[in-house]
């Protein structure tokens, strides 16, 4: 894993170049992503996110300015083709409104591994599998309209349709907004699941940074179109100041870890998780606290 | 290189502010200079008449401060069907548009394929009404808050009201109309993307094969309407929510008032489009 | 408050026209096609979805939506007659609606069906008929640009309305299993 997978450096992008309507949305982003990753891609609202990603699978291409290689491909280069990179390289749209249109789940999910012209058995197989990864009980959904599903369900239903192309790279746009926190801790078991067990790369967009804890080994910050942050979670969580300055919150463990230090009171590291918080302040308690 | 931004550049129904003369007009002024210039270009088919329209449209466009170029990159999408549609009228045309438009002379033949004077003027005629057509509306609705483009439909209707034509319901569905143009348009550009992304062959590479297939078309536009039906159903319950009783007895916070320069702008585009129909067969 | 418009009725109008202007301004509604008349078209289908979904008021709305563009998109004499452009269009969003809701309570995939094609064939024959009335067009050469018209346009009609009706209402077309 000498290589990295996708490579940008200064990636830059107007929408509506040269309108009344402008809007640069990226202004300089660098970004290295390696084969079997997993990485958190943060920011506030309109700090380019979505732009971003929508480079990453060649939906949007460089123009003039910046650089962008995909799998050896450079993606400013008009011949090169970005159709079968796409089906390496899943991207899940923030709304499932966006992407569904047939009237049953099986269908909807199943339009992906048909266009791919693969037989009967293999779809369904493909099917099965992606919604039994996404949390959707195949018996049970498979038959039912997609209008008489929740917002959660929809989710995941788009999510497995992208799935079901088994793509080497997911990348999920705002995949847990919007969701319960019971969804939201299936969703992000599955990205856990994916990465560990098929050995997929998962890039994650969110606003929630709690959501990157257990999954994403690294994280990058964007922040007004440019990258302002890169590094471990812990590294990342450790600039408090700098992500409040870019109107992101903290995760509340973070937060404990740095209101003791402004009592003086340091701990060893910045705690991501109750259980690393409680493991950091017990012993200074100086009490035992077993199990009542 | 497939480019996924281009039902973005509709350019309908986005209010670019601004304080030029044409934006300071009163919307009622604005919405029948523009049916006149629209009837204008509608019914001539002369050549003389359609380069008139088009200055005369380019200037309104430099007039109210837009840019033409955000505005032309509108029809960016149908591109495609635009010179098909022109192709086939100059060479399949010929015979019919021979008695229709003044013009039986045969100016090219081979085959079945014939350029006549007719089809040639059809032709020409066609692309000049397009873009005559897509600066009449975007200088109405690029100008124009969509607020005060619904007050003056609704008070330019109000004489009908008396025989029973609801005017106000009529107005509001066309403001709605107009205000959303862009905003699905944005969507669609989503769709296409979304739809790329998990595997649709949507092959946008060549121009000419924007839409293929009717699976291409279930892919695109079954989300497209599905979404249009869902806002549909978020706005109804945001009216009825705001207890949005209709017109009758309803209060406006904007008093309309046509003042000098707004006849001034009316008279003109009268005369103007009276003299374009009264020589539209005896000019070339 | 008029009681034939409620707000439902304003806002679905509205919204479907929307897609018609967007259809018609960029013209991708209109599928050029080598006849005399034209272009085949999809414009009828936001007239359809809106007279099946929301009754015949909001179908005849719609379809003056899409006599508005032919309208001034036209560029042969027929064209330029109201009567041909504007009258066929507004009925299409009403027959649709009446056969719809003649044929619900027996089946709805066949009803949507059904009205789709009633929809269509609204348009291609009440433009192609007013056009002979109007001696725009001899018949014979009426009835061979309406074959050639109708059924590309039924089929690509059928395929969405049912496609989008079907997904917002739910309900399976023939089977009420997925194709799996």
């Amino acid at each position: 894993m000498s290589e990295p997978f996708i490579r940008a450096k200064g990636l830059q992008y107007t929408y509506m170049a040269g309108t009344p309507l402008a809007v640069e949305a990226l202004k300089g982003v660098d970004l290295e992503v390696w084969p079997g990753e997993a990485i958190g891609l943060i920011g506030p609202a309109g700090a380019g996110k979505s732009t971003l990603v929508q480079h990453l699978n060649g939906l949007l291409r460089p123009r003039a300015r910046g650089q962008l290689w995909i799998d050896g491909q450079d993606m400013g280069d008009p011949r090169v083709d970005a159709r079968p990179l796409r089906r390496r390289i899943g991207l899940a749209f923030q709304r499932p409104e966006d992407q569904l249109f047939k009237t049953l789940v099986g269908d909807d999910i199943a339009f992906g591994p048909r266009q791919l012209g693969l037989p009967r058995e293999e779809v369904r197989e493909r099917v099965r599998w992606a919604m039994e990864m996404v949390g959707l009980d195949f018996g049970a959904f498979v038959d039912r309209p997609v209008v008489s599903l929740s917002g959660g369900e929809r989710r995941r239903a788009a999510i497995a349709g992208t799935l079901a192309l088994r793509p080497s790279t997911l990348i999920l746009d705002e995949a847990t907004s919007g969701l319960d926190p019971g969804g939201r801790r299936q969703l992000l078991d599955l990205l856990r699941r994916l990465h560990q067990e098929e050995g997929t790369t998962v890039i994650l967009v969110t606003t929630h940074m709690e959501d990157l804890v257990g999954l994403a080994g690294r994280v990058v910050v964007l922040a007004g179109g440019r990258t302002v942050l890169e590094g471990s979670l812990r590294e990342v969580y450790g600039q408090a100041d700098l992500l409040r300055r870019h109107g992101l919150g903290v995760p509340q463990m973070a937060e404990v870890g740095e209101a003791l230090a402004a009592r003086g009171c340091r701990l060893s590291r910045v705690p991501l998780t109750v259980q690393e918080a409680e493991e950091e302040i017990a012993p200074r308690l100086g009490v035992s606290c077993g199990v009542v | 290189m497939e480019s996924f931004e281009v039902f973005r550049h509709v350019t309908i129904g986005q209010y670019l502010p601004g304080e030029s003369l044409v934006h300071r007009l009163d919307p009622r002024a604005k919405i029948t200079v523009v049916l006149l210039l629209i009837a204008a270009v509608t019914f001539s088919t002369s050549y003389t008449a359609h380069l008139a329209l088009l200055a005369l449209t380019l200037g309104l466009i430099a007039l109210a401060n837009l840019p033409v170029r955000y505005i032309v990159s509108g029809v960016k999408p149908a591109l495609p069907f635009i010179l098909l549609l022109a192709l086939m009228q100059l060479f399949v045309y010929g015979e019919a548009a021979a008695s229709a438009v003044r013009g039986t002379a045969v100016l090219w033949q081979w085959g079945v394929l014939r350029v006549t004077a007719g089809s040639l003027r059809l032709t020409l005629v066609s692309l000049a009404r397009l873009l005559e057509l897509l600066l009449l509306v975007s200088l109405l609705t690029n100008a124009t808050p969509t607020t005060s483009l619904t007050y003056g439909i609704e008070s330019m209707l109000r004489p009908f009201a008396r025989l029973g034509l609801p005017a106000h319901e009529l107005s509001l569905i066309g403001t709605i109309a107009l205000r959303f143009v862009p905003v699905l348009g944005e969507q669609f550009e989503t769709i296409l993307k979304a739809q790329a992304s998990r595997g649709a062959n949507l092959r946008l590479g060549g121009r000419l094969q924007f839409i293929r297939s009717a699976q291409q078309m279930v892919v695109l536009l079954v989300p497209l309407f599905l979404n249009a039906l869902l806002r549909a159903e978020d706005l109804i319950l945001a009216m009825e929510a705001r207890c949005y009783g209709g017109g009758r007895g309803r209060s406006h916070y904007v008093r309309l008032r046509l003042r000098a320069p707004d006849y001034v702008a009316m008279a003109l585009a009268l005369v103007f489009t009276a003299a374009v129909l009264a020589a539209r067969n005896a000019l070339p | 408050m008029n009681s034939l418009l409620t707000i439902r009725r304003i806002v679905v109008a509205g919204l479907l026209g929307a897609i018609t202007i967007l259809l018609g301004a960029t013209r991708a509604g209109f599928i050029p096609v080598p006849t005399p008349l034209g272009d085949a078209t999809i414009m009828h289908i936001p007239v359809i979805i809106g007279g099946i979904l929301d009754g015949w008021l909001v179908g005849a709305i719609l379809g003056l939506f899409f006599g508005i563009f032919s309208f001034i998109h036209a560029t042969i004499p027929m064209f330029k007659d109201p009567l041909v452009v504007f009258l066929p269009r507004i009925l299409i969003g009403i027959t649709t609606a009446l056969a719809y809701r003649g044929l619900k309570r027996s089946n709805e995939v066949v009803a949507v069906i059904v009205a789709t094609v009633v929809g269509t064939l609204t348009n291609t024959v009440g433009v192609l008929g007013i056009g002979v009335l109007r001696g725009y067009l001899p018949l014979p050469a009426a009835v061979g640009f309406g074959v050639a018209a109708a059924i590309p346009e039924t089929i690509l009609a059928a395929i969405i309305v049912v496609a989008v009706v079907l997904a917002w209402r739910g309900v399976a077309a023939r089977r009420r299993t997925a194709d799996l």
